[in-house]
């Protein structure tokens, strides 16, 4: 793990999992993921805030689904069979992101990873790391810890 | 008394009064008076006294001897000499005077007989004088009579009817004279009249004639419009049987149609259950095709999940993640190959749609036409039957035109038989005209003459007429000929 961190640190290319929500195309870093599921039907939780959209049986696990749309401020979208939930972990933090697709695992170097730009606002720039541009589509690339929610503030 | 009195008047002469004057009267009375009788009336006289004295002599010898003479004289017819007794007495005397009243009475008789006979024969003689004076009178009456009436005869022979017999013939031949007269001029009087006639006659006949030939003309033109008429009436019976076919044809074509429609919309049913089924094999596709889209989705998820496991392993996990790599590729492409077959079925399936809908809409359309093929049968049925009543009709139409034609053809033939009938009416009353011509019927007739002949140029003018009359009479029978051929075509 630590040899990992060392060459992350050291520009060396990392692997990031990219997928659609709505029109636009997200990802995020590989090591984050603990796995990848189809959608099952999420239990709502009273008081929850607008982007969870309840709790799913991981395996025995309750795991906390994030509906990232609402959580970047896009449209809303009803999941379907073929909607995913990309399983991440971060801060000692498990839980699953709702995307309408995955689709692909890309492979960066940092310097293809450009900074968000400077017009963007604080809470745009506290999600998007930055923004890659492959082919003619942009991609940004999402901070995790920010997409979940704190747990400082679910034991306050 | 008579018998005396006749005897002895020439005995006693001619002097004694009353015996002369009463013996002439009786004379005169029935024959004139004849000397020989007379005479021999004397001797007589002068014998029946010789006689008488001798039977007196013999009186006293001989009276029955002499009575039997005296009776055989009577009986051989001597009567002049009286019978007398002779002296005798009684009976005897009795006798003689009744034989002499036997006697008596036989002369008178005979003398009777003689006068009567001789007035007889007198009255034959005025009778033969009168009647030789009457045939002589007749003979020249006769022959006045055969000679005027003769003349009369001949002039009449000759044609002249002015001539009358005017002088009086005897009565017995004036009958005939007022005969003739009155004939003649009855005659005259009818020859005037049927002079007068025979313009009238001429000009009568000359329309006659030409009404003949009028309706002769009228006949042909008739004729040709029957034969006109027939010809269009075939065409029209043709055009009649044409529909008829025709319809019955149409009657057979929608029939058929009617069948297929039918037919038709059976295959359309059945098309349709084939869309059914079709659609029900693409919702099976489409359903098999989600399976596989699913299970694509699933290795899809596998193959993310490896490489996300093989990017944690690090370098150890590299080949892995390139397996991982080739099956989510796989994945992908099963998903791509399983939406592709999924659209192509949703199109395939909205194809199928629009195919049901379209063969439903044809099914409706086939529905609607076999209903309208339906209508169309009524009306070409109707067709039908009203070409079989037109045809009915025309069969009535053609019986009348035949009777017609058949009129026509008589009406031909009279016209022909008229128009020689009154051609040959004209020819008579020419010569009845040339005929009453040749009679004289003096001044009436000279006013007259011209009139018949001024009627002869008209019957001069007439042959044309009468030619052409003949052509129009003649052609009605070709016509006639040629309607028949006619109504043999039609």
């Amino acid at each position: 793990m630590a040899e990992t961190i060392s060459r992350v640190a050291t520009n060396e290319a990392k692997e990031f999992i990219a997928f659609h929500i709505g029109a636009q195309t997200f990802c995020i870093d590989i090591m984050a993921v603990r796995e990848i599921r189809g959608w099952t039907p999420a239990t709502p939780l009273p008081h929850a805030p607008s982007f969870v959209r309840g709790v799913i049986n991981l395996r025995g696990a309750v795991l906390p689904v994030i509906d990232l749309a609402t959580r970047l401020g896009l449209a809303q979208s009803e999941p379907t069979a073929r909607h995913a939930v990309i399983v991440v972990q971060s801060a000692g933090q498990v839980a699953g992101l709702l995307v309408d697709a995955v689709s692909n695992i890309l492979t960066l170097t940092p310097d293809a990873i450009q900074p968000t730009p400077e017009v963007a606002s604080e809470i745009a720039r506290t999600f998007v790391k930055g923004v890659v541009a492959a082919g003619d589509e942009m991609i940004s690339v999402l901070t995790i810890q920010n997409l979940l929610p704190e747990p400082a503030l679910d034991a306050a | 008394m008579k018998f005396f009195a006749t005897l002895f008047a020439p005995a006693i002469g001619i002097a004694t009064g009353p015996l002369v004057l009463f013996g002439p009267r009786v004379l005169q009375s029935e024959a004139p008076f004849d000397p020989v009788w007379g005479a021999a009336g004397a001797a007589l006289t002068i014998l029946g006294a010789a006689a008488a004295y001798r039977a007196i002599s013999r009186h006293v010898s001989q009276p029955a001897t002499t009575l039997v003479t005296t009776i055989e004289r009577i009986r051989g017819g001597a009567l002049d000499s009286p019978v007398e007794a002779g002296g005798r007495s009684g009976a005897l005397a009795a006798v003689f005077d009744a034989l002499n009243d036997l006697r008596a009475t036989l002369q008178n008789e005979a003398r009777d007989r003689a006068q009567a006979q001789l007035a007889e024969e007198r009255a034959v003689a005025d009778r033969q004088a009168a009647s030789d004076a009457q045939s002589r009178g007749y003979v020249a009456a006769h022959e006045f009579f055969m000679k005027s009436f003769t003349e009369g005869l001949d002039r009449l022979a000759i044609g002249n009817l002015t001539h009358r017999l005017n002088d009086p013939f005897s009565i017995d031949y004036e009958q005939i004279r007022h005969c003739y007269n009155a004939a003649l001029d009855k005659l005259r009087n009818a020859f005037a009249d049927i002079i007068d006639n025979i313009d009238g006659l001429t000009s009568r006949t000359g329309e006659i004639a030409g009404a003949a030939d009028a309706l002769a003309q009228r006949t042909e033109q008739q004729a040709a419009s029957l034969e006109e008429t027939s010809a269009a009436l075939e065409q029209i019976t043709a055009t009649v049987h044409k529909t008829s076919d025709g319809a019955q044809r149409a009657a057979t074509v929608v029939s058929e149609a009617q069948a297929d429609a039918a037919r038709s919309s059976e295959i359309v049913r059945n098309a349709i259950e084939a869309m059914g089924r079709i659609e029900t094999s693409s919702r099976q596709i489409g359903q098999i095709i989600g399976v596989i889209d699913e299970i694509a989705f699933q290795t899809n998820l596998l193959a993310l999940n490896a490489g996300v496991e093989a990017a944690r392993a690090g370098e150890a996990g590299r080949g892995f993640a390139v397996v991982a790599s080739e099956v989510r590729a796989l994945a992908q492409r099963s998903a791509e190959a399983a939406r592709e077959i999924k659209s192509l079925i949703s199109t395939s399936s909205s194809q199928v749609e629009d195919g049901v809908a379209l063969v439903a809409q044809t099914g409706k359309s086939l529905d609607r036409i076999v209903n309208q093929v339906v209508e169309a049968n009524k009306v070409v049925v109707e067709i039908a039957n009203g070409a079989r009543e037109q045809a009915v009709g025309l069969a009535e139409v053609n019986t009348a035109v035949a009777q017609m034609d058949q009129f026509t053809q008589q009406n031909a033939a009279m016209v022909e038989e008229t128009t020689a009938a009154s051609h040959g009416l004209k020819s008579d009353i020419e010569r009845l005209s040339a005929s009453v011509g040749a009679f004289d019927l003096g001044e009436r007739a000279r006013t007259e003459a011209p009139t018949v002949k001024r009627s002869k140029p008209q019957s001069t003018i007439t042959p044309p007429q009468r030619r052409a009359a003949t052509r129009g009479g003649a052609l009605p029978k070709e016509q006639v000929a040629q309607i028949e051929e006619g109504w043999e075509e039609f």
